[in-house]
């Protein structure tokens, strides 16, 4: 299957997921994209992409549990937080598989239907993105060695050490990069 | 392929950096160029190929002639293919996802014929052969040097300018970068490097040029500039093992 099949094939299946609100489509399409990813090795990775989430999937059945129209503060409130919840964990699902079956190159090809200058800006983003990772990760390292409490939810002492270098280093690259792009004859 | 500045000044918004620089690098030259922090080195390396004034702001005085045509009337394209350029963090440079697109990259830009035997012959000088598929992030840090170099060479540029290419590189993958240097200069090339290590422009290099707050202190051949220790130890540059 080439990329830009895979990749329409993830759109379709994604706007498809957008339309259904049923519980039980949800829990087999779920149970069978995770058996999926299991059996491909991928499992403990897919845990790491979605124990962020679980604060996520815990606050939308709060939320619905208050919030439902039909009927706030019922059993039916809690199942359809369980159904959002469920629908926005197919589509990771999906996501994740999509990027775990298909080389970073391939998906730099999947967008080459894009017009201008789009695919290689799209080349660009993706080829960056473990350079964004791994910088992100050492100043994590290096503001926990300074005692950064990452268990925090403060957003000036947890993410403001994180984000400002982040941010900072990340301009400060991608500038250097259209300076050795242009040297290179780019954009004449 | 000649590289002459005439009193040559360049100021960043609200701080000048190179005040009065007239030097003269002659075709097949492998010139060393060192200083202090801050002195103003890489600023000198982006006018020679052009960088300065056509992508970086700023306000230049003087002129820098390429073979005697001002840069200012070349468009960057054309000096990219007269001198090559080499950023000190390959990092910067790198942004393709497979070895072969990023040396083709250049060729691309400047509609380069022959471009998959140019792409073989640039990463064969540089010792990658075999890695036209391989992913740049999964390098070591001298590969990626390497690549960075073999994607200007695709480019056959006469003159290859580098800044700093070592500063972050062990001592073998040091020696690497220079030896291949020096085969590219012995093979007619004019190599223009940037460097801190006294000791590896003493080896290498067939003059240099010392800068001091924007302007150039001394030039000439390493045995007279490098064995300068009053001149050095003032400007805090170490004195190399060889002149000691």
């Amino acid at each position: 299957m080439t990329a830009k099949a895979k990749l329409l094939a993830l759109l379709a299946f994604t706007t498809a997921m957008l339309f259904f609100d049923n519980l039980a489509v949800f829990a087999v399409v779920a149970s069978g994209l995770t058996a999926v990813i299991a059996l491909k090795g991928h499992a403990k990775l897919f845990s790491s992409w979605l124990k962020p989430m679980v604060f996520m999937f815990a606050f939308i059945i709060a939320i619905q549990y208050v919030t439902y129209p039909l009927a706030p503060y019922s059993f039916g409130a809690v199942l359809w937080g369980v159904t959002i919840s469920l629908r926005i964990y197919v589509i990771m699902a999906a996501v994740f598989f999509f990027v775990r079956t298909t080389s970073m190159s391939r998906i730099a090809e999947a967008f080459s239907f894009l017009p201008g200058r789009l695919p290689e800006a799209m080349t660009i983003a993706i080829a960056m993105l473990p350079q964004i990772t791994e910088l992100s990760g050492k100043i994590i390292t290096s503001q926990k060695a300074r005692g950064a409490n990452f268990r925090s939810l403060s957003l000036t002492s947890t993410y403001m050490p994180v984000l400002v270098p982040l941010f900072g280093k990340t301009l400060q690259r991608s500038e250097k990069m259209a300076l050795a792009m242009q040297a290179r004859g780019y954009g004449d | 392929m000649e590289i002459k500045t005439e009193s040559l000044g360049f100021s960043y918004p609200g701080r000048s950096v190179l005040k009065d620089i007239s030097i003269k690098i002659k075709s097949g030259d492998f010139v060393g160029i060192t200083g202090s922090t801050g002195s103003g080195k890489t600023t000198l390396a982006y006018c020679l190929n052009g960088l300065i004034p056509h992508a970086i702001k700023g306000h230049m005085t003087g002129s820098v002639l390429v073979d005697g045509k001002d840069t200012r009337k070349k468009s960057m394209s054309e000096l990219a293919s007269r001198a090559g350029f080499v950023f000190q963090d390959p990092d910067w440079q790198i942004f393709s996802l497979s070895v072969h697109d990023e040396v083709a990259f250049g060729l691309r830009n400047l509609k380069m014929k022959n471009a998959e035997k140019r792409i073989k012959n640039a990463l064969s000088m540089v010792g990658l052969d075999g890695y036209a598929d391989e992913v740049p992030y999964n390098l070591s840090h001298g590969q990626k040097q390497k690549l960075c170099i073999a994607s200007v060479l695709a480019m056959e540029p006469d003159a290859i300018i580098l800044d700093e290419p070592t500063s972050q590189l062990d001592y073998r993958s040091m020696m690497n970068i220079y030896s291949i240097l020096r085969n590219l200069n012995r093979a007619g090339k004019t190599v223009v490097v940037i460097e801190h290590d006294t000791d590896l422009i003493a080896e290498y290099a067939g003059s240099v040029i010392v800068i001091d707050k924007g302007t150039v202190v001394k030039h000439g051949k390493p045995s007279e500039v490098l064995s300068d220790k009053k001149l050095l130890g003032k400007l805090g540059i170490k004195v190399p093992e060889a002149y000691r």
